[in-house]
C-alpha cells in the first residue's frame, strides 16, 4: 500500500441541520465547527500500521453484508454490540439502572417481570413471566397467574413462590443485624400490602389503594426485573449476606441468554439459553443468536471507528454515545447500504425550580414568565443542535392534543411574540421588571450545555444567574438537600406515576422541590381511575396545572439520537419512546 | 549499600503514612457522597429515591462509623491482604480490581518507556552529533511536535487515520499478554506509541543537550586524538556521562507517564488503573480511591530507589554509606 498524503477532519462535534428520522438523509454535510480540514503526514504511523497490518489481522472492511433477508430467521452467530461504559459489578438493577447495565442484563434477566414492555408499543405492557392477570376488589387486589415451564439458568423452575420472594425482597428488602435496602424501583410495585401465594403457579398482589393500572407501573421501568432467585438468594440471607448480588449468585436468570463470561470494564459475553421459555410466532425456540458480546467502549469516537471498520455489528445506547445527526450522516457516507439507523430519544431536558426556598421563584408568576419566554424552539438549535423536539413530558396519547398551540410550546413568530409579552407583563406584575441576582443555580456538569444555554435566556430577563457546576458525586447531594432555586433537570416518563413531579417530602431526589397538595390529589384522582380516558383526562389536568398555572418544571427539549446496526442485523426493534428497552435481543438474527 | 538500603526501604513507612492520611482526608472533605450516588444512578435523567433508603445504603455500606474507625478499618486491610477491602459503589474486591487493572497500565507504560527509550537515546545522540545539519532539525521538530500535540487528540486523529484511510481499527476486545500475545500487542502498540511520543520528546531533547556538552569536554577531545573510532568515543566515554540526568529525567516522568494513561485508557478501551481511579474519585469510591493512590505512591517511591541505585551502575564514583 502506498504512502500517501491524508487529509483528515479532527472529530469534533460538528453537526448539520436535523436530518430525516429513518434510511437516507438529505442536505448537505457541513464541515466541523473546528474549522474544517487538518493536513497531517502520517509518514512514521502508516509505516508502522502498515507494518502491523501485514502482521497482523487483515481489514476488519465492510464487508458483505450477507444473503438477502428472507423471514425466516437464522439462527446462530454472535452479535458484538458496544457499551458505553464498565457494566456495574454485580449487575444489580435493584441498586441501580444506568444504561450501562440495563443493555446488558436485560439479555441475561429479560425484559421486565411478571409483565413487560410490547415489543411493537413499549407504551404498553405484555404477558412475561405472567401468562396472565385479572384485578378484582376494585383494583385493590390483583392476580397473576405464573407462566408452568419457566426454568432459571441453572435448570432450577421458576415457581410462583420465587416471584413472592423476590418482590418481597425488592419491596421491604432485609431488616435486622445484616441489612440490605429496599429496591430503588420500590414505588414501581404501588401502595404494596402483601404478596400471596394461591398455589404453585399464582400470585396475589394486595395492594393498600386500589391500582388499576399496576401492571403498567411494573412494567414500564426498565429497572424491573427478576435479578435474585430465592434457591440461592434465601441462603445467602442465612448466612448473612443478605446483600448479595446477582453477581454472587453466579448470574442466574430467566433471560433468553446466559451470562458466559464477565469482566465488567472490558466485555461482557452472553449466550444462548437453550431452555428459554419464549417461541417465536412458528413456534420456533428463542432466541435465534448464539450469543451477544458487550465490549466496553467509552470513547465516542472509538466506537464510530470500530464499528465503521466492521469491528462492532451496533453502537452503544446512552448519553454521549448515541449518534448525533452529524455522526449518523459521517457513517452512512461510509457505509451506505450496509448500515441501518434507530431514531431514539435520549435525553428529555428540563428546567427546574426549588419553590421552597424564599426568592422570586416561589412565585408562580416569575416561574410562568419564564416559562413563557423561554425559547424553545432556540433551545433545540443550541442545546441539542438540531437534533431534538419540543415535548411536555409525556407524549401521546397522555399529552393535550393541542398541546403545540399552548403557551411556551407555541414557536410561530405571533405565538413568540405574544408569549414574552405576557412574561414581561407577569414578571413586573410580580415586581421583577428588571430581573435579579439569582444566587443559586446549580447544573449537572454533564448538561453544561443546556445550562448555559438558560442562563443566557435568563440574562435575556435582566437576571443574573452565575451557574454552579456539580459533579457526580455533588450533584445528588445537591438534589437531596435542595441547596438551589434553580436547576436543570429530566423530566419524562411513559406514565404519570413515573414523572418526578412528586412533593419533596414524598420523594427527596426530586429536581423540583414542592410541597404542593393539589398535586397529590391529582395522583390519588389518577389511583383511583379504572378507565384510561379517566386517567388521561386528569393527567392533562395534572399537566396543565404543573405546566401552565404553576410552571414547576419547564421542559426544555428531548433530545433526538440515532442507533446504528449493520445491515446484517435484523428484527432488532428499536423504540424510540423509550430505548432502555427492547433489550433482550430475543428476536434478532443475523443475516450473514 | 545494604545499609543504604535498608534506610531507605525504612522511609518508606512514614511516607506511606502521610499519604495515606492526606488521601482519606481529602476524600472526605470533598462533597459529595456514594450512597448518594448510587441512589441517584438512575440513568441520564435521575430517579428519585424514597427517605429511608439513603440511611439503609449508607449503614449497609459503613459509612455511619467514625472516621477513625473507617481509616483503621481501610489501614488493617491493606496490610493483611485485602488492599483496601471493596468498592462501595459495586462491591468488587481491591484485590480483584488490582489484578486486573494493574498489569495493562503497568504494561502500557513499560511498552511506552521501552519504546521512547530504545528511540530517544539514539535520536538524540543522532541530533548532537549532527547538530545544526538536518537531521538535528528532523529530530527537533519531531520532539517539539511530541511535546506541543495534546496525546489524547494525537490518538482520537490515530483511530480517526487507521479507521478512514485504512479501513481498520485496533482490536476492541482486551486480551492480556499469556491470553493472546498477537491481540494484547496488536491492542497496546497504538496507546504505547501515543504515550512514547510525548515521553521520548524530553528524554531526546535531554539527551542531546547532555550529549552536546559531554562532547565538548576535554577527555572526549582526548579520547578523539587518541585515534578511538567515534562509535567507540560516542559510547564508551561521553554517552554515559550524558545518560545521568537523562535517568534523572525518565524517572520523574514515569509519574506523569502513569497520568497519562487515563485518557488513553478510556479511547482505546484498555481497563487499566487510571480509568478506575478517575472514575472512582467522581463516585466518591473511597477504599477504591485510596488504595490506588497508595499503589502510585508505593510506586514512585520505588521508581526513586532504583533510579538512586541505577546511578551506582551508571557512575562507579557515587557510592551509598
Amino acid at each position: 500500500m502506498p504512502l500517501r498524503f491524508v487529509v483528515l477532519f479532527a472529530h469534533t462535534s460538528g453537526r448539520g441541520g436535523r436530518n430525516s428520522a429513518k434510511g437516507r438523509t438529505r442536505g448537505c454535510w457541513k464541515n466541523p465547527e473546528r474549522g474544517g480540514a487538518v493536513n497531517i503526514y502520517l509518514g512514521g504511523v502508516m509505516a508502522v500500521s502498515l507494518l502491523v497490518l501485514a502482521c497482523g489481522r487483515a481489514g476488519q472492511g465492510g464487508g458483505d453484508s450477507g444473503a438477502p433477508a428472507s423471514g425466516e430467521p437464522k439462527r446462530g452467530g454472535i452479535m458484538v454490540l458496544a457499551n458505553r461504559g464498565e457494566v456495574p459489578v454485580g449487575m444489580d438493577s435493584m441498586v441501580t439502572s444506568t444504561v450501562n447495565l440495563i443493555h446488558v442484563s436485560s439479555s441475561v434477566f429479560g425484559d421486565g417481570s411478571l409483565v413487560k414492555p410490547c415489543r411493537e408499543d413499549v407504551a404498553k405492557v405484555c404477558p412475561a413471566l405472567a401468562e396472565r392477570w385479572e384485578a378484582r376488589n376494585d383494583f385493590a387486589e390483583w392476580e397473576f397467574k405464573i407462566r408452568d415451564g419457566v426454568l432459571w439458568h441453572d435448570g432450577t423452575p421458576m415457581t410462583a413462590e420465587d416471584l413472592k420472594f423476590w418482590m418481597d425482597l425488592a419491596y421491604n428488602g432485609v431488616k435486622g443485624d445484616k441489612t440490605r435496602a429496599p429496591a430503588r424501583y420500590r414505588t414501581n410495585f404501588g401502595p404494596l400490602n402483601k404478596v400471596e401465594l394461591l398455589d404453585q403457579n399464582r400470585l396475589r398482589v394486595t395492594l393498600d389503594r386500589r391500582t388499576a393500572f399496576l401492571p403498567d407501573l411494573m412494567g414500564l421501568e426498565q429497572a424491573v426485573k427478576v435479578t435474585h432467585p430465592r434457591h440461592l438468594m434465601q441462603k445467602k440471607i442465612e448466612q448473612g449476606e443478605p446483600g448479595a448480588s446477582p453477581q454472587d449468585l453466579g448470574f442466574v436468570g430467566m433471560g433468553p441468554f446466559k451470562l458466559d463470561k464477565f469482566d465488567a470494564a472490558t466485555l461482557v459475553q452472553v449466550r444462548r439459553f437453550d431452555k428459554y421459555w419464549e417461541k417465536d410466532q412458528g413456534g420456533r425456540q428463542m432466541p435465534y443468536l448464539d450469543g451477544i458480546d458487550f465490549v466496553v467502549i467509552k470513547d465516542a469516537t472509538a466506537m464510530d471507528a470500530a464499528f465503521r471498520t466492521g469491528r462492532l455489528d451496533g453502537t452503544s445506547k446512552g448519553l454521549g454515545h448515541v449518534l448525533s445527526p452529524e455522526r449518523k450522516k459521517t457513517i452512512e457516507q461510509a457505509l451506505g447500504d450496509k448500515v441501518w439507523f434507530g431514531e431514539v430519544g435520549v435525553t428529555a431536558m428540563s428546567v427546574n425550580f426549588n419553590v421552597l426556598r424564599s426568592g422570586p421563584w416561589a412565585d408562580a408568576r416569575v416561574r410562568r414568565a419564564f416559562a413563557l419566554w423561554l425559547d424553545k424552539e432556540q433551545a433545540i438549535k443550541a442545546v441539542s443542535l438540531g437534533s431534538g423536539e419540543l415535548h411536555t413530558g409525556l407524549s401521546d396519547p397522555w399529552r393535550h392534543p393541542d398541546w403545540k398551540s399552548l403557551p411556551g410550546f407555541d414557536i410561530s413568530p405571533q405565538g413568540r411574540e405574544r408569549a414574552k409579552a405576557e412574561a414581561k407583563r407577569l414578571l413586573a406584575e410580580a415586581g421583577y421588571a428588571n430581573g435579579w441576582q439569582e444566587a443559586n443555580y446549580t447544573c449537572r456538569k454533564q448538561w453544561f450545555v443546556a445550562c448555559e444555554f438558560v442562563q443566557a435566556q435568563l440574562a435575556a430577563l435582566g437576571i443574573e444567574a452565575p451557574i454552579k457546576f456539580l459533579d457526580e458525586a455533588q450533584w445528588p447531594l445537591n438534589l437531596r438537600q435542595g441547596d438551589y432555586n434553580i436547576t436543570n433537570g429530566g423530566y419524562d416518563a411513559l406514565m404519570p406515576e413515573n414523572l418526578d413531579i412528586r412533593r419533596a417530602t414524598q420523594s427527596p431526589a426530586s429536581y423540583t422541590k414542592h410541597e404542593d397538595p393539589a398535586i397529590d390529589a391529582f395522583y390519588a384522582r389518577l389511583g383511583d381511575a379504572t378507565a384510561q380516558e379517566q386517567r388521561v383526562a386528569t393527567y392533562r389536568e395534572l399537566e396543565r396545572y404543573v405546566l401552565q398555572e404553576q410552571a414547576y418544571v419547564i421542559p426544555l427539549l428531548k433530545e433526538i439520537g440515532y442507533l446504528a446496526y449493520r445491515s446484517h442485523v435484523k428484527n432488532l426493534p428499536v423504540a424510540k419512546l423509550e430505548y432502555n428497552f427492547n433489550n433482550d435481543f430475543a428476536t434478532t438474527w443475523l443475516d450473514k | 549499600m545494604s545499609d543504604y538500603l535498608i534506610r531507605r526501604l525504612a522511609l518508606f513507612l512514614p511516607t506511606a503514612l502521610i499519604a495515606s492520611l492526606a488521601v482519606f482526608t481529602i476524600m472526605r472533605i470533598l462533597p459529595g457522597d456514594v450512597a448518594e450516588v448510587i441512589l441517584a444512578s438512575g440513568g441520564e435523567s435521575g430517579i428519585s429515591w424514597e427517605r429511608g433508603q439513603l440511611e439503609a445504603v449508607r449503614k449497609q455500606l459503613g459509612l455511619e462509623e467514625p472516621l477513625p474507625i473507617q481509616y483503621g478499618k481501610w489501614a488493617w486491610s491493606m496490610v493483611n491482604g485485602e488492599f483496601g477491602g471493596r468498592s462501595l459503589f459495586d462491591r468488587k474486591p481491591l484485590t480483584e480490581i488490582l489484578a486486573q487493572r494493574l498489569p495493562v497500565t503497568a504494561l502500557l507504560a513499560f511498552y511506552a518507556i521501552l519504546i521512547a527509550v530504545v528511540v530517544s537515546i539514539p535520536l538524540g545522540v543522532l541530533a548532537a552529533v549532527y547538530q545544526d545539519r538536518w537531521p538535528d532539525y528532523l529530530v527537533r521538530v519531531v520532539t517539539i511536535a511530541g511535546n506541543a500535540v495534546p496525546h489524547f487528540w494525537l490518538a482520537l486523529v490515530l483511530i480517526l487515520a487507521l479507521a478512514i484511510v485504512f479501513f481498520w481499527t485496533p482490536p476492541i476486545y482486551y486480551r492480556s499478554l499469556w491470553e493472546d500475545p498477537a491481540v494484547h500487542l496488536e491492542k497496546m502498540l497504538w496507546p504505547a506509541l501515543v504515550l512514547a511520543w510525548g515521553f521520548s520528546s524530553n528524554l531526546t531533547r535531554v539527551t542531546r543537550s547532555n550529549m552536546l556538552e559531554v562532547l565538548r569536554q576535554d577527555y572526549v577531545r582526548t579520547a578523539r586524538s587518541k585515534g578511538l573510532r567515534e562509535a567507540m568515543v560516542l559510547k564508551r566515554h561521553a554517552l554515559r556521562n550524558a545518560l545521568i540526568p537523562v535517568v534523572t529525567l525518565a524517572g520523574l516522568q514515569m509519574g506523569a507517564l502513569l497520568g497519562g494513561t487515563v485518557v488513553l485508557e478510556a479511547i482505546f478501551g484498555l481497563p487499566g488503573i487510571g480509568q478506575a481511579l478517575v472514575q472512582a474519585a467522581e463516585r466518591r469510591d473511597y477504599p477504591v480511591v485510596q488504595s490506588l493512590s497508595m499503589v502510585l505512591v508505593l510506586f514512585m517511591l520505588g521508581i526513586n530507589l532504583v533510579l538512586d541505585l541505577v546511578y551506582v551502575l551508571i557512575d562507579p564514583r557515587i557510592s551509598y554509606r
